[in-house]
C-alpha cells in the first residue's frame, strides 16, 4: 500500500469578481500516499474547508473561482480534466462527508434511497443487490434495524445516526479516498468518539486513505498519521503527528498546541494566541502570522516565508527557523 | 400519515360552516325585500305575502338560517326564478365546465411554469433569467380578461382557429373550447408560479444536502431536479393552491367573455335577473371550491415533505 494517490501543488483559489477577488487559498501543496490518513488543522477561515471542497472541484462558482494549480489524483489532473468528467471521479474514486449531518442529508428522500442513489450513479447492478449492498453499509456504521431504518427518513435519526449514514453514502461505492470535513465538529463528544472509532476501523478494513480535515487537534491526533497546519489560506507546516506535537516548528503550531486545555498544576489560564487572524483582504506580501507572531523579524514583512525542509519528517514556513538562516 | 389527512379534512368542517353562515348573512343584507324587487313596485299586498310565503321568509330568522344550512348540506337550493328549473341541476351542469377550465388553465399553468422557474435559477443574471423575467411582468401587468378578449379576437374571430363560444360536447372538442381560456388564465398562473419556483429553487440550491448530491457524483439535472425541486416545490405548491383560487375570480369574467357555460358564467346570468337562488348556490359552490383546494394543498403537502407527517 504505497505510491503516490494524490499530489497538490499550488492549488489557489479567489472568491470574488476576477481581478479583485479575495485569495482564501493561497499555493497550497501537499502529497498524500496511498493508505495514509492525513489532518488538516487550522482555525475558522484558514481555508482547510475551501481547500477540501476545491479538490472535488464542488467550490461554488461564482463567487469562487480555482485560479491555479493541480490536483493530480493517481496521475491524472483533476483541475484540468472536462467538467463533465467529474462526477465520475465524485463518490466513486473521492467521496466526503461534510461537518453538519443534519443538513447534509435529503429531508425528502429515505437514507435508503440516498445511500443507494450513491451505488447507482456509479454501478450498474440490479435494484435488489443495491438494497442488499445498503443494507450491508448501513449494518457496518453500526445502525441498528437496518431493514426498518432504510425507509427512515433524516428527521427520524439522531445527530450522530445521521453521520453514520453519511459515512455509510461515502463508503458504499468503496472510494479510495474520504474526504471527511469536520465530521464530528457537529456531535456530542460521546458520539464524537464513536464516529472516529467507526472510522479507523472502517480504514483499517478497507484501506482507504483519509483526509481529514478539523479544527480540533485531538481529534486529529487520535487517527491520523500525519498533520498539515493551515493558517490564512497557507500550509505552514507539515509534519509527522509526533514530530508535530514533539517538536512544533512553525510559532503558529506551538500556539495551537499550548491552547490545548491541560490539567497541569499551576497554569489557572488557558492559553490563547493574541490577535485574530487578519481578514483575507488585509494580507500583506509577507507572513500572515506576523501581527501574533512571538518571533517576528522585519524580513517577515516583505515576504511569505517558503515551506523548509525542517527534518525528514517536517517541513515549516517560518524564517526564524535555523534552515531559514543564510 | 391518513391519521393527518383526517384532521385536515374535519378542520375543514367549521370552515365550511362559517363560509355558509357569511353568506346567509350577506344575501340577508342585501337592501330591499326581494319579494318587492322580484315582483315589481306595482305588486298588490297580497302578492307580495305570497312570494314571501313562496320565497320561505314568512318564517323567523332562525328558522330560515336552519333551513337554509339544511338545503345546503342536502345540495337543495331551490328552483330559480327565471326559469323554475332546480338550481341544483343547473350546478350540476354548470360546475364541471368550471372545474374543467381549472384544471386545464393550472395544468398548463404549472407545465410552463416550473421549467421556466428552473432554467430562470439555473442561469440567474443571465440572458434567460431576464427573458423570463420579463415573460413574468408581462403575466401579472395584463388582465386576465383583457387577455381573454385579446386572444378570442386574434385566434377566434380573425384566424379562425378556435370556437368563438360554447362549452363542446365529448372529451376532444371540449379540449378544443378550453384551450384559449384557459391560456388566458394559465399566463397569469405561470407567472407567478415560475418566480416562486426559481427564488425557492435558488435557496434550496444553497443548501448542504445539494452539495452532499454533487460530492457523490450525482450530474446536474439529476442533483436539480431530483434533490433541489422537490425541496423547492413546497411553497410553490402553497402559491400554486392561491393561484388556483384567483382563477375562480378569473373564470367568472372568462366564462363571460368566451361565452362558456360555467359557474361564473352563471352566476353573471344569476345577478343580472336578481335570480336569488341561483347566485346563493353560486356563492355556496365557490366558498366550497376555496375549502377543497385549500383542502388538497394541505394533504399535497403531507405528501411532498415527509416531515409534516411527522409532526404529530
Amino acid at each position: 500500500m504505497s505510491g503516490s494517490l494524490l499530489k497538490v501543488r499550488n492549488l489557489s483559489v479567489e472568491f470574488g469578481p476576477a481581478g479583485k477577488g479575495v485569495r482564501v487559498l493561497d499555493r497550497v501543496g501537499f502529497d498524500m500516499m496511498a493508505g495514509d490518513c492525513i489532518g488538516i488543522v487550522g482555525e475558522s477561515g484558514s481555508g482547510k474547508s475551501v481547500m477540501s471542497l476545491s479538490l472535488l472541484r464542488l467550490v461554488p462558482e461564482p463567487p469562487g473561482r480555482i485560479v491555479e494549480g493541480s490536483v493530480e489524483f493517481e496521475g491524472v489532473d483533476l483541475l484540468t480534466l472536462p467538467a463533465s468528467r467529474m462526477p465520475d471521479i465524485r463518490g466513486k474514486d473521492i467521496a466526503m462527508i461534510f461537518q453538519e449531518p443534519m443538513s447534509a442529508l435529503n429531508p425528502v428522500m429515505t437514507v435508503g434511497e440516498q445511500i443507494s442513489e450513491a451505488i447507482f450513479l456509479h454501478e450498474s447492478i440490479g435494484a435488489a443487490a443495491r438494497r442488499a449492498r445498503v443494507l450491508e453499509m448501513l449494518q457496518l456504521v453500526g445502525i441498528p434495524d437496518a431493514e426498518q431504518r432504510y425507509d427512515s427518513y433524516p428527521h427520524e435519526f439522531s445527530g450522530g445516526m445521521r453521520q453514520r449514514v453519511m459515512i455509510a453514502m461515502a463508503l458504499a461505492c468503496n472510494p479510495r479516498l474520504l474526504i471527511a470535513d469536520e465530521p464530528t465538529t457537529a456531535l456530542d463528544v460521546t458520539i464524537q468518539a464513536q464516529v472516529l472509532e467507526l472510522m479507523k476501523q472502517l480504514r483499517a478494513r478497507y484501506r482507504t486513505s483519509i483526509l481529514l480535515i478539523s479544527h480540533d487537534l485531538g481529534v486529529i491526533a487520535d487517527i491520523a498519521d500525519r498533520v498539515i497546519v493551515m493558517y490564512c489560506g497557507r500550509v505552514v507546516e507539515t509534519a509527522a503527528i509526533d514530530d508535530l506535537f514533539d517538536r512544533p516548528a512553525h510559532p503558529y503550531t506551538e500556539g495551537l498546541l499550548n491552547s490545548i486545555p491541560s490539567r497541569s498544576i499551576g497554569q489557572e489560564r488557558l492559553y490563547q494566541i493574541p490577535g485574530a487572524p487578519p481578514a483575507p483582504t488585509e494580507r500583506g506580501p509577507g507572513c500572515a502570522f506576523y501581527p501574533r507572531c512571538p518571533k517576528r523579524m522585519p524580513v517577515c514583512l516583505e515576504r511569505t516565508p517558503p515551506l523548509l525542509q525542517v527534518s525528514e519528517t517536517q517541513q515549516a514556513a517560518c524564517f526564524a527557523l535555523p534552515a531559514a538562516r543564510p | 400519515m391518513w391519521r393527518l389527512v383526517a384532521s385536515r379534512v374535519l378542520d375543514a368542517i367549521p370552515t365550511m360552516f362559517l363560509v355558509l353562515t357569511l353568506v346567509f348573512v350577506a344575501m340577508r343584507l342585501l337592501p330591499g325585500d326581494p319579494a318587492v324587487t322580484l315582483l315589481g313596485d306595482h305588486a298588490t299586498p297580497a302578492q307580495i305575502e305570497a312570494m314571501r310565503a313562496r320565497l320561505g321568509l314568512d318564517v323567523p330568522l332562525w328558522q330560515q338560517y336552519l333551513r337554509f344550512l339544511w338545503n345546503a348540506l342536502t345540495f337543495d337550493f331551490g328552483k330559480s326564478f327565471v326559469n323554475s328549473q332546480s338550481v341544483a341541476a343547473m350546478v350540476g351542469l354548470n360546475l364541471p365546465y368550471t372545474i374543467e377550465l381549472t384544471i386545464v388553465s393550472t395544468l398548463l399553468g404549472t407545465i410552463a411554469a416550473i421549467p421556466l422557474g428552473v432554467v430562470a435559477a439555473t442561469h440567474r443574471g443571465k440572458t434567460t433569467d431576464y427573458v423570463t423575467r420579463l415573460f413574468s411582468l408581462a403575466g401579472f401587468a395584463i388582465p386576465d380578461f383583457y387577455l381573454g378578449a385579446l386572444l378570442l379576437i386574434t385566434f377566434s374571430l380573425n384566424l379562425g382557429w378556435f370556437p368563438i363560444n360554447g362549452g363542446g360536447q365529448g372529451f376532444a372538442d371540449r379540449m378544443y373550447h378550453v384551450f384559449l381560456p384557459a391560456i388566458a388564465l394559465a399566463f397569469i398562473k405561470a407567472a407567478f408560479v415560475s418566480r416562486l419556483t426559481r427564488s425557492s429553487l435558488l435557496e434550496v440550491l444553497n443548501k448542504d444536502f445539494v452539495r452532499t448530491a454533487r460530492a457523490k457524483g450525482g450530474r446536474e439535472p439529476r442533483v436539480i431536479y431530483r434533490h433541489a425541486l422537490r425541496n423547492a416545490l413546497l411553497p410553490v405548491v402553497t402559491g400554486l393552491g392561491l393561484s388556483i383560487l384567483s382563477t375562480l375570480s378569473g373564470s367568472v369574467a372568462i366564462e363571460f367573455i368566451f361565452g362558456r357555460p360555467g359557474i361564473g358564467s352563471m352566476l353573471i346570468t344569476g345577478i343580472e335577473t336578481r335570480d336569488y337562488p341561483v347566485i346563493q348556490a353560486g356563492i355556496v359552490v365557490f366558498a366550497m371550491f376555496v375549502v377543497v383546494v385549500n383542502l388538497v394543498m394541505d394533504v399535497l403537502y403531507v405528501f411532498i415533505d415527509p416531515r409534516v407527517g411527522a409532526v404529530r
